[in-house]
């Protein structure tokens, strides 16, 4: 009786487990979903969810945020779920799997397409049409790094721009010349070698950018071409196969970190050479140096850190490549009026913006930083974050870049191709190819 | 003092009476009976994703859209991907060199600690705590504060003579070594359970033995061993099995590359890279299949092998 | 006895004296400490490290020394103890007691079941069954991740523990029912037929006899469990997405977020703040792992 039992519960759950599955996977493939199906005129209202990334204190300005937003909406409240990076783009996937996304999303340039192109994320196009939200104070170049296919699918609330982070204060310990701003590849390769000379043991003229993916794309600019183009690498291996030489060069000769404490480059900030004082230069994001010279000036080394623009070969508009973090609708949420509000108070409020101080990439839209400019309440590093970005902005001294689906996978690659080159001593035509071959297979 | 391990287990029954059918039917019920959470657990929990998994092996899947059945091609793939093979490579060799270290210590450990000294408690805790910490951010940044190229141990090398410049970490050729030396190093668990494992041998054997003329050594190899066998075998199984699905560690100290130069490309953190990178999870799930067929394959070698030295307190 | 005499007590190159005497050297007490001592400083060093790093205000990280130095600081701590989005940590703490609590209960008793019943039922099927039990602890987490996600949903399971607490009580941590089973096998069956003559059955047996007799690996699968919770990040991180229901590691992991202004004083004060409890809770039960009821009647 109670064996008959059992087995009638064991098979009924079996029954129930895999249909569950079943059911589950053709739902999860009707998470592809064509466009807006809701109305965008309705009320503010009711409850949304915003899952971010960051840590303590960004989660307590965020929250500050949506408690501003809050009160300017009575009737609304937001549920903020934080996670660290690394663990919220795990998480991000796996609910993206399921559907079960929270209304706001933060995204950003790098990874946007790629869930972009799936149907994960609604574009945003017809409840700016509507005027729910307001991106006038966003400049285009900005704008259109949340771009994809023509549709706008990212609401860019902060830039990371990355320039070539100097130590100031230990070139003039050591009488070294400045580094030329915007110069070209010449001079920027024999500024590393003459600096080298200069300096003591154990420390380096710069940090081994080979297999650095950011600063691939800075050379790819630099030297005027496109990155990408329609969803492909658009450049030439041996464009590529000279990025390697380049580096390469420099490191035989000494003059950049070497090869078997690459791993040092990567994970904190905190850790990598710039921030120990073991090299002089590295390509940072605008708002990183706070963290470099903090590091520096704990441990009682030259702390003074300061930036210059990227070579250019004759005829470029410009090395410096812009990304963007900011927020997105997902598609599958229940309340799209809601979360609109939410993205056009985070981006263009003052309230918000002040609340929020610039934590997460520098703002870009108008208002937020004209509010964090006039209020005396701003942190000096904010301010002069700012300034640094406007500088570069009001130069023209901004390359355009997409970020195609399928981009998160190149990091990585170009690390492990570098690596390939540097410990292996593989040739950097035969890498450049590879490189060539499987990002074609991944960039999709 | 040989023993052959019982299969039936009830040996001592008549299966000849009548009573035969009865006694089936009950020691089934009560077997049933006993296992029935594991059983509703296995089908409602672990079933389905697993048959979930094995399905989308053979399709081309990338998590937002409809599963696409591709039959065997993921399979073949696979055998033809030279990275596979690297980091079939990487992993089989970690297995072989960090299992025989983590087991050999742990058991020496035990019985070292097991014969009685003075603030075991203290010793034991110090022993067992690294493997407390073992997923940890931190672990990448003690590491590299350890094996990095101004680490300690090149510090303490060129204290007596010996400069190395380099970082243990960064070159291929001695990073998994520092990972088998962290896994070494995190034997505090398995030493935990031959403690455990120990205390359960009665002490009437060791004197029995005694009382045969046989010294230190020989109660070791003539009690211990084969009393602790099943507990030696069920470590250096899950050792290997953890072994085998090792990730968090090389994900950490590789910043999710597997570098440098794929020298710690784990075979999990391939398909990590695949299923959460790629987005090639239909290929990720074959892969994990793969791994489970090794594994599978591996475990039992191992229990097939060692059948017969494994000693079975049941059989008296 | 001093160790000079143990080393002069050899009278010649004789096997069996040198045997006698490097193992006297061998047990003698003050050898065994040097070594283990020895051995603890190594294994310790890097943790030791660790804690005084988190008391500095921001690490030199070249410096190897244990000494805080001067400007020795709790701040990271309290940095830490304040928590994230407003909730602090004797609420994470809460959260996290609670999982691990119901996973150790869960876990000892359907795991123990099912061990007795593998180790001691002759029951049909049981080699298969004890074949699947092992290939379950074969599957890599990260092929599954997305497919069980996808089946606790359709639970309506999200957002809530009974991910994270249901299947322990359905014994699917086969790591403990391999540990148990290997356990209760070497529990000789003499006591077994003891107690079967006079009249118990399994539930008997079970309780009387090989429960009592199993403390050490019952302790061994109540601690491995609480620790295993205690400890785990991912599961926790894709079930339980309200701020408030966070358990420590979530919590600790986005305190220490390297892609936001981090600090490593923060981090490593972060990592020792998630050991101590687990650390307490071993070393407070740690006595259960080696007080085993020798087993008496058991005649050579």
């Amino acid at each position: 009786m109670i064996k008959r039992s059992i087995s009638d519960f064991a098979r009924r759950s079996a029954l129930n487990g895999s249909a569950a599955v079943a059911i589950a996977l053709a739902l999860a493939s009707l998470a592809v979903r064509p466009g807006l199906t809701q109305d965008i005129s309705g009320p503010v209202e009711g409850t949304i969810e915003y899952g971010y990334w960051g840590n303590a204190r960004r989660a307590e300005l965020t929250e500050a945020v949506s408690r501003k937003f809050e009160e300017a909406h009575p009737g609304t409240e937001v549920l903020g779920i934080v996670a660290e990076y690394a663990a919220y783009i795990e998480r991000l996937t796996v609910q993206a799997a399921a559907g079960e996304l929270p209304c706001v999303t933060q995204t950003q340039s790098t990874f946007l397409a790629t869930y972009a192109t799936r149907g994960v994320l609604i574009p945003l196009d017809e409840l700016i049409q509507a005027g729910k939200i307001d991106i006038s104070g966003i400049p285009e170049a900005i704008l259109e790094t949340g771009r994809i296919n023509g549709h706008l699918y990212m609401l860019p609330t902060g830039t990371f721009l990355r320039l070539i982070a100097y130590n100031e204060a230990m070139v003039a310990e050591h009488n070294i010349p400045l580094p030329p701003s915007r110069g070209d590849f010449n001079e920027y390769k024999e500024w590393l070698l003459a600096a080298q000379e200069k300096l003591p043991d154990g420390v380096y003229a710069g940090e081994n950018e080979g297999a650095n993916l950011f600063t691939l794309y800075s050379w790819i600019a630099g030297h005027g071409e496109n990155f990408f183009k329609d969803g492909k690498l658009g450049f030439d291996p041996e464009l590529l196969q000279r990025y390697f030489e380049f580096w390469e060069d420099l490191r035989k000769a000494g003059a950049v970190i070497p090869a078997d404490r690459l791993d040092e480059q990567f994970g904190a900030i905190e850790t990598t050479p710039l921030s120990r004082g073991h090299a002089l230069s590295a390509t940072r994001d605008i708002p990183q140096i706070i963290q470099v010279q903090q590091t520096l000036a704990n441990a009682g080394l030259p702390a003074e850190i300061k930036f210059f623009r990227n070579p250019v070969v004759e005829g470029a508009i410009s090395g410096n490549v812009p990304g963007t973090n900011g927020l997105s609708i997902s598609a599958s949420c229940d309340n799209i009026p809601t979360a609109a509000a939410y993205l056009d108070f985070f981006s263009n409020d003052p309230r918000a913006a002040l609340a929020f101080q610039s934590a997460n990439g520098v703002v870009v839209s108008k208002p937020a930083q004209e509010a964090l400019l006039s209020s005396e309440a701003t942190p000096e590093s904010v301010r002069e974050s700012l300034q640094t970005l406007s500088e570069v902005v009001a130069d023209g001294d901004v390359a355009t870049a997409t970020y195609p689906s399928g981009y998160q996978t190149l990091p990585t690659l170009l690390r492990r191709t570098y690596e390939d080159v540097a410990l292996n001593g593989r040739s950097p035509a035969e890498a450049a190819q590879r490189f060539f071959d499987e990002a074609s297979r991944t960039l999709r | 003092m040989a023993m052959e391990q019982s299969q039936s287990g009830l040996a001592a029954v008549d299966y000849q009476s009548r009573g035969e059918w009865k006694l089936r039917l009950r020691e089934n019920i009560a077997g049933y009976l006993f296992l029935s959470p594991f059983l509703t657990g296995l089908v409602a929990i672990i079933a389905g994703p697993m048959i979930s998994s094995l399905y989308l092996s053979f399709t081309n899947y990338t998590a937002f859209g409809r599963p696409e059945w591709i039959g065997l091609e993921n399979y073949t793939r696979a055998f033809h991907d030279p990275r596979m093979w690297s980091a079939a490579r990487v992993t089989i060799t970690y297995v072989l060199a960090a299992v025989p270290s983590v087991v050999v210590f742990a058991l020496l450990l035990a019985v070292f600690l097991n014969k009685g000294v003075r603030f075991l408690a203290v010793y034991r805790a110090v022993f067992y705590v690294p493997s407390l910490i073992g997923g940890s951010v931190a672990i990448a940044l003690l590491w590299r504060q350890v094996f990095g190229a101004e680490g300690l141990l090149n510090y303490a090398l060129q204290t007596i003579g010996i400069h190395h410049e380099t970082s243990w970490i960064g070159s291929p050729s001695t990073s998994l070594s520092t990972l088998v030396i962290l896994q070494t190093w995190q034997f505090g668990s398995a030493m935990i359970i031959f403690l455990a494992g120990l205390r359960q041998i009665p002490q009437s054997y060791y004197d029995a033995a005694s009382i045969d003329g046989a010294n230190t050594i020989q109660r070791f190899f003539y009690v211990t061993l084969p009393m602790l066998s099943p507990i030696i075998l069920f470590n250096t199984v899950m050792v290997m099995i953890g072994a085998f699905h090792a990730f968090n560690a090389a994900y950490i100290i590789s910043s999710g590359s597997g570098g440098p130069a794929d020298s710690l490309l784990f075979f999990t953190l391939y398909l990590y890279q695949q299923g959460f990178v790629n987005f090639d999870f239909g290929y990720a799930s074959a892969l994990g299949w793969l791994l489970i067929l090794a594994i599978a394959t591996a475990t039992a070698v191992l229990l097939i092998s060692t059948r017969r030295w494994i000693h079975y307190g049941e059989d008296g | 006895m001093t160790l000079r005499r143990y080393l002069s007590a050899s009278s010649g190159p004789c096997d069996k004296a040198e045997e006698i005497r490097w193992r006297a050297i061998a047990s003698h007490p003050f050898f065994k400490h040097l070594v283990l001592v020895g051995l603890a400083s190594l294994m310790f060093y890097p943790l030791a490290w660790m804690v005084s790093a988190s008391l500095r205000p921001d690490v030199a990280v070249n410096n190897f020394s244990l000494w805080p130095g001067r400007d020795f600081t709790l701040e990271n701590y309290s940095r830490a103890w304040q928590g994230v989005a407003g909730i602090g940590f004797d609420r994470f703490f809460l959260n996290s007691l609670i999982i691990a609590v119901a996973s150790v209960v869960g876990n000892v008793i359907s795991c123990s079941m099912a061990a007795y019943a593998f180790a001691r039922i002759d029951f049909a099927f049981r080699r298969v069954l004890f074949i699947v039990m092992l290939i379950t602890l074969m599957i890599p987490y990260h092929a599954i991740l997305i497919p069980q996600y996808i089946m606790f949903r359709e639970f309506g399971w999200l957002n809530t523990i009974l991910p994270l607490v249901v299947p322990k009580l359905l014994a699917t941590d086969a790591f403990f029912i391999f540990l148990l089973t290997q356990f209760f096998r070497s529990i000789p069956r003499e006591l077994d037929e003891a107690a079967r003559i006079d009249g118990a059955g399994h539930v008997r047996i079970f309780c009387t006899v090989i429960l009592p007799l199993s403390v050490p690996a019952l302790a061994t699968t109540a601690i491995f469990s609480f620790i295993y919770s205690w400890n785990d990040f991912f599961a926790p991180l894709i079930y339980l997405t309200r701020t408030a229901n966070f358990t420590i590691p979530l919590a600790l992991r986005a305190v220490g977020d390297a892609s936001a202004e981090s600090a490593f004083g923060a981090l490593f004060a972060m990592s020792v703040l998630s050991l101590l409890p687990v650390i307490g809770v071993f070393i407070a039960f740690q006595r259960l792992l080696v007080e085993g009821i020798a087993t008496t009647g058991m005649k050579g």
